[in-house]
């Protein structure tokens, strides 16, 4: 057995041990990669997620509605910052994380493309694709790096609140004026099929999957999670 | 932003507990770095004090000599309470 092959055998038993790997810890290159390839495409979503909505904060219909939707926003900012260092501490730097967003080298999630066309759609993004971000974020609290794992711990505390205000804007408009219900119901008939797209390719496409899985990464696959959100 | 340093930061959450590493962050200057750890990590009453240290200045021990460092301590069980018996006369000690 080679030096390396052993290196990687013990740190396949500390995973399976349910260990939490830390920075300067010895992990294989590929699991480096594979975590930069996904919390800065995690973080760039965060920060692009603020797009759309926060071209919403002027055209909100009440104080109550801008002050949410504010703190919605910043709190945006906040996750992809938390997840920029989380990141950062796999050795890539920010900037360098930043070039790679600009250059089209590092995604983020296609969701925030779709147009928002009236203001249902700000109560569908926070209802459907908040709640299915959540979904997938909830098992990454338990993800094997450490640094990520924590970031995650905070972002779901805070992400609650995005679901159920985005869910509150619907139901008023559901409980308004036939125009107003019927601006609720198309949101949804836009944003219901994106939001189970977020969950990626599915199980048999999706190239990642598996190692990730054994890695610990990702506790469920693309298609469990998007089950789960269906259920 | 380039080549704003990395700080390290940490948050007393309550008067009468310890400060806490929290996260990072990147900034100019100090004083910066304690205004954007109060938007980064406070915004939810997390904290009523906010330490914060350029990250360059933190030495840490190297995970490759944590057997050396800390297996010592795994055999020393006369070191914990339960390693000392006593007769049941002796309620509380």
């Amino acid at each position: 057995m080679t030096a390396h092959s052993s290196l990687e055998e013990k740190f396949q038993q500390r995973i399976d041990a349910e260990q939490k790997i830390e920075p300067r810890d010895w992990m294989p290159d590929a699991y480096r990669k594979t975590l930069i390839r996904q919390i800065s495409q995690h973080a760039h979503s965060e920060i692009v997620g603020m797009l759309p909505e926060g071209n919403w904060i002027t055209r909100a219909p009440s104080l109550k509605r801008k002050l949410a939707l504010l703190a919605k926003v910043q709190d945006e900012a906040g996750h992809g910052l938390y997840l920029y260092s989380a990141c950062e501490t796999l050795g890539i730097s920010r900037a360098e994380q930043l070039e790679q967003l600009h250059s089209g080298k590092a995604k983020y999630s296609s969701i925030f493309n779709y147009p928002t066309l009236t203001w249902a759609d700000i109560g569908a993004i926070g209802w459907l694709v908040d709640g299915a971000a959540i979904m997938n974020q909830v098992p990454l609290c338990r993800c094997s790096y450490g640094p990520y794992a924590r970031a995650m711990v905070k972002i779901c505390k805070e992400e609650s609140f995005h679901q159920r205000q985005g869910f509150e804007i619907l139901l008023t408009l559901c409980n308004g004026t036939p125009e107003q219900k019927e601006m609720a119901q198309d949101a949804l008939n836009r944003w219901w099929w994106p939001s189970l797209m977020m969950f990626g390719p599915k199980d048999a496409d999706s190239p990642h999957t598996q190692q990730s899985v054994q890695w610990k990464i990702k506790r469920f696959t693309n298609d469990e999670l998007r089950q789960n959100l269906w259920t | 932003m380039k080549d704003w340093p990395l700080y390290e930061v940490f948050i007393r959450s309550a008067n009468g507990l310890q400060h806490k590493h929290v996260g990072s962050l990147h900034a100019a200057d100090p004083k910066m770095a304690i205004e954007n750890a109060r938007d980064v990590y406070t915004r939810r009453n997390e904290g009523v004090s906010i330490w914060v240290v350029e990250s360059k200045y933190i030495t840490a021990s190297n995970p490759e000599e944590s057997a050396s460092l800390f297996d010592p301590a795994e055999d020393k069980i006369y070191r914990h309470p339960t390693f000392y018996n006593l007769p049941d006369e002796v309620k509380h000690m």
